[in-house]
């Protein structure tokens, strides 16, 4: 109980955090809610090992990221995938933040591993070092997707003509 | 104006999301940890030979736990087992490394004839402790995404590297590995690299430079090996190439910083495009490394891949195309194809792109002057 009141803390604490990263991440509100909901459901039920984690809030991040890869980085991918324009899947429309849909999109159209990175530095207000840890990757590593992804996120909202901008 | 529209997306977000009671999530862990022990059991009852002597009670714990209904969960990923055991699944590599790590990498299901998404993954224990859990327990799980695809007609693939006891991926594009005819599955050992041929099952093995990192190795057009890496004594860039199939190397320093740089070479130009915050480095050699120079201040602010084609240097940046035929001296003409390129990769000097919107392939035979739509589907 005593581990479980430990969870119960952080819970409160990182739970819209986690969610808001997820949420730059996977472009769905629901997708992110679930994934970060599952990340502390695993935790719970592994709480025996969960408690010997020196930085709780990391490793439930990292497990939600690794939770978000398997699960839908599929249906993703196929949206993604070289294939007949015509068949390929929509993406859904955003279920939060109508006024910022530019830069939904634009984040959408991110590869992955820059919409991570921006995701955790801007959306979850982590360091490179910290980036770097939970993405296991090396600091210039992430300081080129970090640059990369700004560059091309800056890009695409300044292309966009300003009458056909959303609000 | 990007980090106010991100600040406001943020509080919009936090205002939108909704937090379940915690106790309904100890009810899920709960059951789940209750269902595990009860599985776990049976796997060991199974190891044991079949006998159920002395698990009564977890299994009967385990048994008595209804299912957690998740209607609206995707279906569980297949175990590693199961893949393995599916002649479709095009395992390309599967590994038991000496050091606890075990790692596969296999070709999804939902390759079509031209592009396989690879994904890959790792456990820290030992392989066959673990081949019967889900992939989403693994430590890591990587679905690579489009920068990362095979591309079976191209030749492309992909570069593991194990270095300083660490997995990594080498970056994408056309400064991974290419070859003409095998697909490389590279992961470096103590000693030295494993090529396997998805077609013939053969594995070819070649030594690692002495004393090197590899984040990069390529059979270049000459017939020799290419490789770049941090030395590891001191991290400072090697470019390293080898005539003999990998058992001797030469090797030059190269004076930029490795960490967050890409390499390409023919044998004869060799270019690292280092990327900072502030924008792209490019550090080149016209004599294989022996000498080099750099230069800032491109026309572009990153470079997504970079590919050699006949000595012209091709980049892309976001949805753009740039050559150069001098690179040293930051002359460069756009050569974008009507409605945006992305990545770039040359086989034969045929360049090919996909259109910025993903609906077709093009094709270049003059170094982008003029491009034809090869693949619509």
């Amino acid at each position: 109980m005593k581990d479980e009141q430990l969870l119960r803390e952080v819970y409160e604490g990182s739970y819209r955090r986690l969610v808001t990263g997820l949420y730059a991440i996977s472009g769905d509100l629901t997708v992110a809610e679930d994934v970060v909901q599952e990340a502390f459901v695993r935790a719970i039920s592994k709480i025996r090992d969960f408690r010997k984690v020196d930085n709780p809030e990391a490793w439930l991040r990292r497990v939600a990221i690794n939770i978000h890869h398997t699960r839908y980085r599929r249906a993703q991918q196929l949206s993604f995938l070289y294939r007949r324009a015509e068949a390929r899947p929509a993406d859904p429309p955003p279920d939060v933040g109508a006024d910022h849909l530019d830069l939904i999109d634009a984040l959408r159209a991110l590869p992955q591993s820059q919409r991570e990175a921006i995701a955790l530095h801007h959306f979850m207000d982590l360091s490179v070092a910290e980036i770097a840890a939970t993405l296991n990757v090396p600091d210039g590593t992430v300081k080129a997707r970090l640059s990369r992804g700004r560059a091309a996120l800056a890009e695409r909202l300044r292309e966009l003509p300003e009458e056909v901008r959303h609000a | 104006m990007l980090e106010v529209e991100i600040s406001e997306l943020r509080r919009e977000v936090d205002g939108a999301i909704g937090q379940p009671p915690f106790e309904d999530l100890v009810r899920r862990g709960r059951a789940r940890r209750r269902r595990t022990v009860g599985l776990g059991a049976a796997a060991l009852a199974v190891v044991a030979g079949g006998t159920l002597m002395g698990l009564g009670p977890a299994l009967q714990q385990g048994t008595d736990v209804p299912p957690v209904e998740r209607p609206d969960e995707p279906q569980a990923p297949r175990s590693a087992a199961e893949i393995i055991d599916d002649p479709t699944s095009r395992l390309y590599a599967f590994e038991s490394l000496d050091d606890g790590l075990s790692m596969a990498v296999w070709a999804r299901d939902d390759c079509n004839d031209a592009y396989c998404p690879v994904a890959l993954a790792w456990s820290e224990d030992d392989w066959q402790t673990r081949a019967d859990q889900l992939f989403q327990d693994w430590v890591e799980v990587y679905p690579l995404d489009d920068r990362f695809l095979v591309y079976p007609d191209q030749g492309k693939e992909f570069l593991l590297t194990k270095d300083d006891g660490r997995i990594d991926l080498a970056e994408p594009g056309p400064a991974a590995p290419a070859t003409d005819d095998e697909v490389v599955i590279d992961v470096t050992r103590p000693r030295g690299i494993a090529m396997l041929d998805p077609v013939t099952g053969e594995t070819h093995g070649v030594l690692r430079p002495e004393g090197m990192g590899l984040t990069w190795i390529d059979r270049m057009a000459d017939g020799r090996l290419g490789a770049y890496g941090p030395r590891t004594s001191d991290g400072v860039g090697i470019y390293a190439t080898s005539d003999d199939g990998g058992t001797s190397w030469v090797q030059h320093e190269i004076p930029t910083p490795i960490e967050g740089a890409w390499m390409v070479s023919d044998g004869e130009n060799v270019v690292v495009s280092r990327y900072e915050l502030d924008g792209v480095e490019l550090t080149i050699s016209t004599d294989d490394g022996r000498t080099w120079t750099t230069v800032s201040d491109m026309p572009f602010n990153v470079t997504e891949c970079l590919d050699l084609v006949d000595g012209t240097l091709m980049v892309s940046y976001g949805s753009h195309l740039y050559r150069s035929t001098d690179p040293g001296l930051e002359e460069y003409e756009e050569v974008t194809p009507e409605g945006g390129g992305s990545c770039i990769w040359s086989d034969d000097g045929v360049i090919t792109t996909i259109a910025a919107d993903r609906s077709s392939a093009l094709q270049s035979a003059d170094l982008g002057t003029t491009w034809t739509i090869v693949d619509s589907r």
